[in-house]
């Protein structure tokens, strides 16, 4: 029997040559359709493209159309880019590396409607504490004996459970001090030496000498037990000393933490500008961090396990074991990106560099600077960013932006159910500083508005705080303010201190203070009056444990006194050998 | 697929060489247990169209172990992993992880490494016990349905000489 069957040649060639035709003709759509696919799941949100054109010779990508939207806004896109172009390494490409020398990103615009909704079914967000807190600021405080009811008043038990200690062992160091030699034992010990002090003759001193010796030694077991006592009684009573003060203090933290909850505190009256800017920042910090998770996907490494990088695949996929190559080169790499933004001002460009995330392998972090001069409504803008992962284990991203001379329009800085406050027209400065290394941030936003009008309306019912407020907002034409950010990525502590705060304190502070003062009296009544008793009960016994370790260290400066007569020779003319 | 199996039962009750027939059943578990898009299958394709082997043998083989891969994934997959990560090999492994051929072959992946060399260690055993098989079938149930009065029959009528006469002369065609 023949085994060749030569007409299988033809149609393996045949078949190949169908495949490659089929590869050539439908490629562009995979790769659109795998960007898009890949893109969705990057960003959480629809991710289109109008079209991908790939060209073989030279080889090289065409994305037209790109659009991205925002997750948290699906009816605007986060940015677009009109086309973005590179050449691709064929040689590298084989060894299946990407390595893109030159890239064009061309007519980038940021934050474009959308026609269509681009949600994938991402969860609401959060509402962050600023409109939490404004609420407050809106509402009539609730009644009082319904929140004392429903708040628990921790102090109580905290006191109460201070107080059952110190009993027990005022209890246990009295019963202990018992079985110690009392005044009436002390009293006993110092006439016996005195006896043999006045011992005469060579027998009364021999004799005298062996009694003193054998009452030395009781005296000096007694006193290390007294001691062991004394060490303990005292130890005791430093360390409750601290707790007593700590749950003296304990019913004015209560109070205060009560008064937080349902209304705005002296220390948040003095601070009203961060509920009216803090929010709209606390977007921007919260957009930053996102965007920067996303990037971060890019440009930090695949994980390591046993010694041998291990890449983790699809499940069901298996997963990519890799081996230390003799030509290290990371395997996607974006040397230069040069990227061109078109916002409503003009164009602002610059350059992206070492896009990669084998940072480790190329030994430089990733840059971006971006910058624009004399733009319509804007003076200039300057982006400079770095993520550094050169060091994986040490990962550390900067970011400083500058805007000068920003024509603002239109601009909410918040928009609640009970008030709107937007800057109708304004320019204003902004300087951000960013730096965020391992899991923690440190970032400072600073800014000057200047030539503002502000709009400032009361929604829903009359509220005569924010009617003040927002008087008061109105009259406003410049202000700065300064944030900063501190804390881990995951929790992170926002604190804004602005000239505003004078001005809105002025107008609204006394109106809330007023509101608040019957509220806080109550509070203060009521956590006072459950709490008294048991303090009062708490210090009674405190002082009954001082009372006990005044009354042990005395016993054992008095004993330690004898046990010091009778060690120097209660005998005259006869020094002890001890 | 019904044709597929109609022209596999055909191939086993014809004179089919049997080599013919188990040597597509063993090419087919190549490609089927291992992940199709892999640079290996290139070559069990070629294989399959060069060397005289029975195709719908190997599309039905191929669609059987294809469907069974899956639950053998984890298998796979264990066994690729610990043969990938084995320090007596790493020096071997790293040299073709450096050779831009096998680099594409994907040699690295656990699933394909693990499918690639269980299907390779029970090539050899299965293309002989197939081999045997297709003999022993041949050699006793066909005979014995040869034997049984209804095929006798069958194979006795008109129609049945026809059917033949039709079916030789499409295979000439």
């Amino acid at each position: 029997m023949k085994w060749i069957r030569w007409q299988g040649l033809l149609a393996f060639l045949a078949i190949s040559a169908v495949l490659l035709a089929f590869w050539f003709l439908f490629i562009d759509h995979f790769i659109k359709r795998h960007i898009e696919k890949a893109g969705t799941a990057l960003v959480g949100a629809k991710v289109e493209l109008d079209k991908a054109d790939l060209t073989l010779f030279p080889l090289g990508l065409t994305l037209t159309g790109l659009k991205v939207t925002n997750p948290d806004e699906p009816m605007k896109n986060s940015f677009e880019a009109a086309r973005i172009s590179f050449a691709i390494d064929g040689v590298d490409l084989i060894r299946k590396k990407y390595i893109i020398d030159e890239m064009a990103v061309e007519g980038v615009r940021l934050n474009t409607e959308r026609k269509r909704s681009g949600a994938i079914g991402r969860q609401k967000k959060a509402e962050s504490p600023e409109k939490g807190a404004l609420k407050l600021l809106a509402f009539e405080l609730p009644d009082l004996k319904e929140v004392l009811k429903k708040e628990k008043i921790e102090s109580v038990d905290l006191i109460k459970g201070l107080d059952s200690d110190i009993r027990k062992d005022r209890a246990k160091f009295e019963k202990d001090d018992e079985s110690l030699p009392d005044e009436k034992k002390i009293r006993e010990y110092r006439s016996r030496i005195e006896k043999l002090k006045q011992a005469r003759g060579f027998g009364g001193v021999v004799g005298g000498a062996g009694e003193l010796l054998s009452l030395k030694n009781e005296i000096q077991d007694q006193l290390n037990r007294i001691s062991v006592l004394k060490d303990e009684v005292g130890a005791k009573a430093a360390d409750y000393g601290k707790r007593v003060q700590d749950a003296a203090a304990a019913p004015e933290r209560d109070i205060q933490k009560i008064v937080k909850k349902y209304s705005i505190t002296p220390e948040g009256l003095a601070n009203l500008s961060g509920l009216f800017i803090g929010g709209k920042l606390r977007e921007w910090v919260e957009d930053g961090l996102r965007w920067r998770a996303k990037i971060n996907r890019v440009v930090s490494p695949e994980g390591a396990e046993g010694g041998i990088k291990v890449q983790k695949t699809l499940r069901g996929k298996g997963v990519d074991v890799q081996f230390p190559e003799y030509r290290p080169v990371p395997d996607f790499l974006i040397r230069r990106a040069s990227v061109s933004v078109n916002i409503p001002s003009g164009d602002i460009s610059g350059l992206a560099t070492n896009i990669t995330g084998d940072q480790d392998m190329l030994g430089s972090p990733a840059r971006i600077r971006l910058s624009g001069e004399r733009l319509k409504g804007l003076t200039s803008a300057l982006l400079e960013g770095e993520m550094n992962r050169v060091m994986p284990r040490d990962p550390r991203d900067n970011v400083n932006f500058t805007i000068r001379g920003y024509k603002l329009h239109d601009f909410d800085l918040t928009q609640t159910d009970f008030i709107g406050v937007a800057l109708k027209d304004a320019l204003a400065d902004f300087d951000v500083r960013a730096e965020l290394r391992g899991g923690s941030i440190k970032a400072s936003i600073g800014s000057s508005v200047r030539s503002a009008l502000i709009q400032a309306a009361v929604k829903g019912t009359k509220n005569e705080v924010l009617d003040t407020i927002a008087a008061a907002l109105s009259k406003v034409n410049a202000f700065k303010f300064n944030a900063d950010v501190t804390g881990t990525l995951e929790s992170y502590r926002l604190s804004v201190t602005s000239d505003l705060d004078r001005v809105l304190s002025d107008a609204a502070g006394g109106v809330l203070r007023e509101r608040l003062a019957p509220f806080q009296k109550g509070v203060q009544d009521s956590v006072f009056a459950k709490t008294s008793k048991p303090l009062s009960e708490l210090n009674n016994d405190f002082k009954g444990l001082l009372d006990v370790n005044g009354i042990v260290s005395q016993r054992f400066a008095e004993l330690n006194k004898i046990f010091a007569e009778a060690t120097k020779g209660g005998l005259p003319g006869l020094k002890l050998p001890f | 697929m019904i044709r597929t199996i109609a022209k596999v039962l055909v191939v086993l009750n014809s004179e089919t060489e049997p080599a013919q027939i188990s040597l597509a059943v063993c090419l087919s578990m190549i490609a089927g247990l291992t992940p199709l898009m892999s640079l290996h299958n290139v070559l069990v394709f070629f294989l399959v169209l060069i060397l005289r082997v029975n195709t719908s043998s190997f599309l039905l083989g191929l669609t059987f172990f294809s469907l069974i891969a899956y639950a053998f994934d984890p298998f796979f997959h264990f066994i690729g992993y610990h043969v990938l990560v084995f320090d007596g090999l790493r020096g071997l492994w790293t040299s073709l992880y450096n050779i831009t051929v096998f680099k594409l072959s994907n040699f690295y992946n656990s699933i394909v490494m693990g499918s690639l060399l269980f299907s390779l260690i029970i090539f050899i055993p299965l293309f002989l016990a197939l081999n045997l098989g297709i003999r022993k079938y041949r050699e006793h149930i066909l005979a014995w349905i040869a034997k049984t009065p209804i095929a006798k029959a069958i194979t006795a009528s008109k129609f049945y000489e026809y059917y033949m006469s039709y079916h030789k002369f499409r295979g000439r065609l």
